[in-house]
């Protein structure tokens, strides 16, 4: 699953939920399709993973996948049942922080109907709300 | 490659900053124009009017902007800003050039056709350059290059920027050498794998004990 190598420090602060428009990654860059988030949330790698192999589960070969967020951020837990205090809990989860208009996943080489369903997929597994989003000038329809 | 023309009406603009919005609200967009013999002005034009323009004219075709009831000015598209997720047009940019200088732009590559080694799954069409760099009259620049995929007939077969139609018009400056489109082996992503440890490079003293524990806790939850 997506996680850094290493990071400067392993319980960074969590900091307040930017429920704003994200300012950068909100266009198709690299494949044909792609898959918006319309909500703020945090999005933790094994929700990532699970997206991305319900979109190669259903695209089954050809087309190439992008993944456009990554879980940077570490959060904390501590376990159950245990009393308040004694310091900050362990590290739990990697999360990417994604706010509303952000491209998740990019998707390339597959027919327009099947690009649709396999990120229609991939959306059910994500816990913000999806929109399918096309490249500005895709102009490679073929013609059949 | 056609050189159509396109007509655009345009209004001075004095509402600037956050009043636009009310613009925006009425079906007018705030836009710009600056470039070449004219002096950098304020406009507004009608929104609907502009998307109807610049689906057929995109950011390669000169378009002919009359501010008020002035003389014409010819203009590319240099820039369209929108709302992330509605797409709703928030600002536009239009560029004067000189019409009798020769510019270099990126003009888009439309592949056409269907390529036999995709119909018949020999393989997946992979897409390189998306558009290429070209120096032309304005009045010269192709709005689009199109090219025939119809040749990719097996695996590894290539479209370089050197199989571009060439013309007389204009000349491609981007390197020759460079991918279009490629016919490649069908092939899913690989598993990520799931990586071993994660280190820290600034851990404070007294915290290191449990270092090796935040892989742990990442894959496991």
């Amino acid at each position: 699953m997506l996680m850094p190598k290493r990071t400067r420090y392993r319980k960074p602060h969590r900091g307040d939920v930017n429920e704003q428009t994200a300012s950068r990654g909100t266009l198709v860059s690299f494949g044909e399709f792609g898959l918006q988030s319309l909500d703020a949330a945090w999005i933790d790698n094994r929700q990532i993973e699970s997206a991305r192999r319900a979109i190669t589960h259903h695209v089954k070969r050809g087309g190439k996948v992008w993944i456009r967020i990554f879980p940077d951020k570490s959060i904390t837990a501590k376990p159950a049942e245990t009393r308040m205090g004694k310091g900050k809990g362990a590290p739990d989860r990697w999360v990417a922080v994604v706010r509303p208009g952000r491209v998740m996943f990019e998707l390339a080489g597959v027919r327009r109907e099947v690009a649709e369903e396999a990120l229609r997929k991939a959306g059910h597994k994500l816990p913000v709300r999806t929109k399918i989003v096309e490249r500005e000038g895709a102009t490679n329809e073929p013609e059949s | 490659m056609s050189h159509e023309t396109y007509a655009l009406a345009a209004a001075k603009r004095e509402v600037v900053g956050k009043k636009s919005r009310r613009l925006r609200r009425q079906g007018k967009v705030p836009a710009v124009l600056y470039g070449f013999g004219v002096q950098a002005t304020n406009l507004q034009i009608d929104a609907k009017e502009f998307e109807a323009i610049y689906r057929d004219a995109g950011r390669t075709a000169l378009v002919d902007v009359s501010v008020d009831t002035g003389r014409p000015v010819r203009v590319f598209v240099q820039d369209v800003q929108r709302h992330p997720i509605s797409q709703v047009l928030y600002h536009v940019d239009f560029h004067a050039v000189n019409l009798r200088q020769e510019i270099t732009t990126d003009v888009p590559i439309v592949l056409t056709g269907e390529a036999p080694a995709v119909h018949n799954n020999e393989g997946v069409l992979l897409r390189g350059l998306e558009s290429v760099s070209v120096t032309a009259l304005p009045t010269e620049l192709p709005q689009q290059i199109d090219v025939s995929i119809e040749s990719l007939e097996a695996l590894d077969d290539t479209i370089h920027v050197s199989d571009l139609p060439q013309s007389g018009d204009y000349q491609i400056v981007t390197e020759s050498t460079e991918m279009v489109a490629r016919i490649t082996a069908q092939q899913l992503e690989p598993e990520i794998e799931e990586t071993a440890e994660v280190t820290e490079d600034g851990a404070e003293a007294g915290e290191e004990g449990d270092a090796g524990a935040t892989a742990e806790a990442g894959d496991g939850a």
